[in-house]
């Protein structure tokens, strides 16, 4: 991985009584596109939020490599904020002279129907994420923040979505981090996935180690001890076990079926885990 | 960025000119119904209010539009840092607030230059004071109501501890109490330019507070709740404007403490000494050879140099500690003093400049304890009651007596003073002239306490050569004044002035044979003898009388305030005959406006830079030793 | 062009890229001197990163299978008479994950021979 564009050190923030972010540690290479996964409320938004300077660290760095000055940050935040009272075409207008965009490329604008004069506060949701899209790639950005708005587009303009953030990455060189919980689209994107839990990352690692450190157990069995078990799921007789970490060790002094499960699954499970973890505490 | 800014600014301004001229017309609407024409300071106070809400508003506007449109994490994802855009937001609404101020001062100089009275200074400085502590509440609340409420209670702790610096500049400028001062202190800001200057400081150090710990607080602005803002905003807040007081205080302090206060201060004695009342308590008397001094601690304030008889000066004076008012002898052998006569405790003397002397008598108007109603004000002596007490003072044996009137017309009677002594039918009385409403009622106090009715007249009236001179509102009517009532011997119709003994302190005129006064813009003089008017010349400045009946004409280099400006030079010229008899040219040195002088026995010059003294009757300069 | 990507596979996506682009050259989908899709257009087609399918291409370069700068410039290259090893090494290993199968099935070797023939003919 090429050096770090983007160095996240001990970053804590937090909102009145309640801390979203607990000493958070984390370092992004050009080029890498990283997913961050985690139940509602675990502060991926907010660390979105922090990376793009909308929210300051109450404590800890922020730091960004010379390669990534400010006008070079995308960030697709859950909220869309624009200035609603704008037209589409004034709303352009200002993000490409504050950003200093030169051409501007208007195809997934053009491709909605989305006319020019058309009020902001009037579009649909998915309408208004893919002109937030379009204007944030129109920045050339070598940092692109995108957060949970997949949900919002319908199949096919998802994809065109995705394709316009491969396109950034296979271009330029971008670094991205996307926010998710619908992953069946991107699953094979991300070459990093993070899993956060609690204002920090309980999980950090390409999606072939993650496949290879969890497995799958369905039996009407207890588990044998020695197996660690790290979310169970009960399904009627049938319970689930999502073992972590598994090592290839296992499968020999074990008589059980491991399978192989991908990553949604996988990320489910770990999030399920974070619940429980949090329900025991 | 820009951009967005201006036109938001721009439109924002656009709509309070709108509404403002819709105001304007609905005032002339009204009064139109009533049947006036409109009135230009009507409007000025509409446009100045309306420009108070406008600076409030304007100043808490930057982020509304943002919040309201749901923009404001657009916003701060944009690639400025947050003091740039604090800047972008700072300037459009600044110059804004700048151009509507040049707007209105140019209205009011154009339609309504006495709609304030002195409260324009105080006007502009809040107007601006509002913008800035209005613009670092622009995220206090995400409510706009809550936000001007926030901002209305900082412009008034804001506004009460620069008045009370004010005031405060001025209990060292004039060295009294600052509770005599009272809460008028703000019509007068602009008293002079020491003050002025003060309190523009006043008011730029104590905004700096608010502005600054916003733009520090700033730094460190983002999406979470207010209330983080406000806190660290605060942190910052407290101790700068603690600061700023203490600075303040400081500046206030350096500036009136070191400003002269000269209007009553210096005095040409007879024998061309100078008496001066300088810091606290003291009063020095300067000669060509050196300074004499008395220290009275700060316990006693001199006030105000009445009289001067062979050896002693009166003085009045103000005790600190009990507030009780003085009259002091001052033995200038060997500076020794004592108080002759002190104005009971809770009653009131009139000003020190409407004191009188007649020969060795000095008299004055007082009321009693039982009559007074503390205005708060110790300027001005309106009477309550129908009672009115003339002290006569014998500067000799320095003994007082008491005459007291009674009179229905007292009550409405304000700023009563004596203008004149004399006797008819063996029978000595005093005129006496005070305000009753727009026109000075004239009374004849006589010795035995009797209270004899004048009328009225338009302007103050004047005494000479046994003659009363009094104002209709189109002539000018001589009156003699018989052992009882009066006869009108004249009436001069034009508008004629004479001119007035009201600073005068010298009821004694001796056998004059000329006054002079103006009409329109000539001098003119009036023959006592035949009453006949010859024109002395036109007038480019004041007729003065000095006592005991000398007539002087100081001519300004810039007259008309409307050239707006002060003066270069000023031209004395001594009146008599018919004829100005040219004295002297004194030059002024410095921007502010200059000053003279004259008294009884001298002039006295001064201007920015220095004070100069000339005593009568050569005019000759006198240099004091000591005296800076 | 058919290229298939299993999510579920614990092999590395890279991997399952090299697999299927040689799958596709044995079976005659690619032919030497065609070009390579480009790399971004062949993330966005199997919605794969583009790090991904570079490492892809780099490896499959490296094996001789492709010639030209990686991405857009790449053609195929089929070296000769490694097209029949290739063939067998990937039949075999077909067959090794078949027979493993077959076996945890209970079946023995002879089961399987015995299958074999009875299909074949």
């Amino acid at each position: 991985m090429s050096q770090a564009i983007i160095e996240i050190r001990d970053l804590s923030l937090g909102f009145s009584r309640r801390r979203v972010l607990a000493s958070l540690n984390l370092s992004l290479g050009a080029g890498e596109w990283a997913v961050i996964a985690g139940c509602n409320g675990a502060g991926k938004s907010t660390l979105l939020r922090a990376i793009a300077g909308v929210l300051l660290p109450d404590a800890g760095a922020i730091t960004r490599s010379a390669e990534v000055p400010p006008e070079k940050i995308g960030f697709l935040s859950d909220r869309l904020s624009l200035f609603e009272d704008w037209t589409v075409a004034r709303a352009i207008d200002f993000h490409c002279r504050v950003f200093q965009v030169g051409e501007f490329d208007d195809r997934l604008v053009k491709l909605l129907g989305v006319g020019p004069g058309s009020r902001i506060r009037d579009l649909s949701a998915g309408e208004r994420a893919i002109l937030h899209l379009t204007l944030a790639l129109a920045q050339k950005p070598a940092l692109l923040l995108v957060d949970e708005v997949l949900h919002m587009l319908d199949p096919y303009i998802r994809d065109l979505f995705v394709d316009a953030l491969i396109e950034a990455v296979s271009d330029r060189q971008a670094a991205v981090v996307t926010v998710n919980h619908t992953f069946s689209e991107i699953e094979r994107l991300p070459d990093r996935v993070l899993v956060m839990a609690d204002g920090r990352f309980i999980v950090d690692g390409t999606p072939e180690e993650l496949r290879g450190l969890m497995k799958k157990i369905v039996s009407r069995e207890p588990l044998p001890g020695g197996v660690p078990c790290f979310f169970r799921k009960a399904e009627g007789d049938y319970k689930e076990y999502f073992i972590y970490p598994f090592h290839e060790e296992m499968r020999a002094k074990h008589a059980l079926d491991f399978q192989d499960i991908a990553l949604p699954e996988i990320i489910k499970a770990f999030i399920g885990g974070g619940y429980e973890q949090k329900r025991m505490a | 960025m820009n951009r967005k800014e201006w036109r938001e600014v721009g439109r924002q301004s656009w709509y309070f000119v709108l509404a403002a001229a819709g105001m304007a017309l609905l005032a002339w609407l009204m009064d139109l119904l009533q049947g006036k024409p409109l009135e230009g300071e009507k409007l000025v106070i509409i446009f100045a209010l309306w420009l108070l809400v406008f600076s409030m508003f304007i100043g808490l506007s930057p982020f509304a539009m943002d919040s309201r449109q749901k923009g404001m994490e657009y916003l701060l994802s944009l690639p400025f840092s947050r003091r740039r855009l604090l800047l972008i937001k700072l300037l459009p609404r600044l110059a804004a607030v700048v151009l509507f101020y040049l707007a209105f001062v140019l209205m009011y100089f154009l339609i309504g230059q006495d709609a304030f009275g002195g409260g324009f200074t105080v006007f502009s400085l809040a107007y601006f004071a509002m913008f800035f502590i209005s613009f670092s509440l622009a995220v206090v609340h995400e409510s706009f109501i809550v936000q001007s409420l926030w901002a209305g209670v900082a412009l008034g702790v804001y506004l009460f501890l620069c008045l009370f610096i004010v005031v405060l500049g001025f209990a060292w400028k004039f060295r009294m109490p600052a509770s005599w001062i009272g809460s008028r202190a703000w019509l007068d800001l602009s008293y002079d330019a020491s003050t002025l200057l003060s309190a523009i400081a006043v008011f730029l150090l104590m905004a700096l507070p608010f502005i600054l710990s916003f733009f520090l607080a700033f730094k460190r602005f983002d999406l979470k709740p207010a209330r983080a803002f406000n806190r660290r905003q605060l942190l910052v807040f407290i101790p700068m404007l603690i600061l700023a007081f203490a600075a303040s205080l400081g500046v206030t302090y350096l500036v009136q403490n070191n400003s002269a206060d000269y209007e009553s201060n210096c005095h040409i004695l007879e024998n061309r000494q100078l008496l001066k009342t300088s810091s606290l308590g003291n009063l020095d008397i300067y000669g060509e050879t050196g300074r004499r001094q008395i220290k009275t601690g700060r316990k006693l304030w001199w006030e105000y140099i009445l009289f001067e008889v062979p050896g002693k000066v009166f003085i009045l004076g103000y005790d600190v500690n009990d507030s009780s008012t003085s009259i002091i002898r001052l033995q200038l052998e060997n500076l020794a003093w004592k108080v002759v006569y002190s104005i009971p405790d809770g009653s009131e003397a009139t000003p020190g400049f409407l004191f009188r002397q007649s020969g060795h008598v000095l008299v004055f108007l007082q009321r009693g304890r039982e009559q007074t109603e503390r205005s708060g004000m110790k300027s001005g002596l309106s009477l309550k009651s129908n009672r009115l007490d003339l002290v006569l003072l014998d500067m000799n044996s320095e003994r007082s007596r008491t005459i007291s009137f009674r009179s229905s017309l007292f009550p409405t009677f304000l700023n009563p003073y004596i203008f004149a002594h004399d006797e008819a039918g063996g029978r000595s009385f005093w005129l006496v002239s005070g305000k009753d409403g727009k026109e000075q009622h004239l009374l004849r106090l006589w010795e035995d306490g009797v209270v004899e009715d004048l009328g009225v007249s338009k302007k103050f009236p004047v005494y000479f050569g046994h003659l009363l001179f009094s104002h209709t509102a189109s002539s000018l009517v001589v009156r003699r004044l018989l052992a009882s009532g009066s006869e009108t011997i004249r009436e001069i119709a034009g508008k004629v002035n004479v001119a007035s003994d009201y600073f005068i302190g010298f009821l004694d005129v001796g056998e004059a044979r000329e006054i002079y006064g103006t009409r329109n813009t000539r001098i003119i003089r009036i023959d006592l003898a035949t009453l006949a008017i010859g024109d002395v010349g036109p007038k480019r400045g004041q007729v003065l009388r000095v006592p005991p009946a000398d007539f002087y004409y100081v001519e300004h280099e810039a007259w008309l305030p409307s050239q707006g400006r002060s003066d270069k030079w000023r031209k004395v010229f001594r009146l008599q005959g018919g004829k100005p008899v040219f004295i002297r040219k004194f030059d002024f040195n410095g921007k502010w406006p200059g000053h003279v002088w004259i008294q009884r026995h001298g002039i006295v010059l001064l201007d920015e830079v220095k004070t100069r003294f000339f005593a009568f009757p050569d005019l000759r300069e006198l240099k004091f030793k000591k005296l800076n | 062009m058919n290229l298939m990507i299993d999510a579920k596979s614990p092999l590395p996506v890279y991997q399952q890229v090299i697999q299927a682009i040689k799958l596709e050259i044995l079976s005659g989908g690619l032919r030497d001197g065609d070009p390579l899709p480009s790399i971004r257009d062949l993330a966005k087609l199997l919605k794969l990163n583009p790090n991904t399918v570079a490492k892809a291409y780099y490896a499959l370069e490296a094996e001789g299978f492709s010639e030209g700068r990686s991405g857009s410039g790449s053609r195929v290259r089929v070296p000769p008479g490694r097209q029949d090893a290739l063939r067998r090494a990937m039949l075999e290993s077909e067959f090794r994950s078949f027979l493993g199968k077959a076996v945890s099935l209970g079946f023995s070797r002879d089961d399987v021979r015995q299958l074999i023939e009875r299909i074949s003919q």
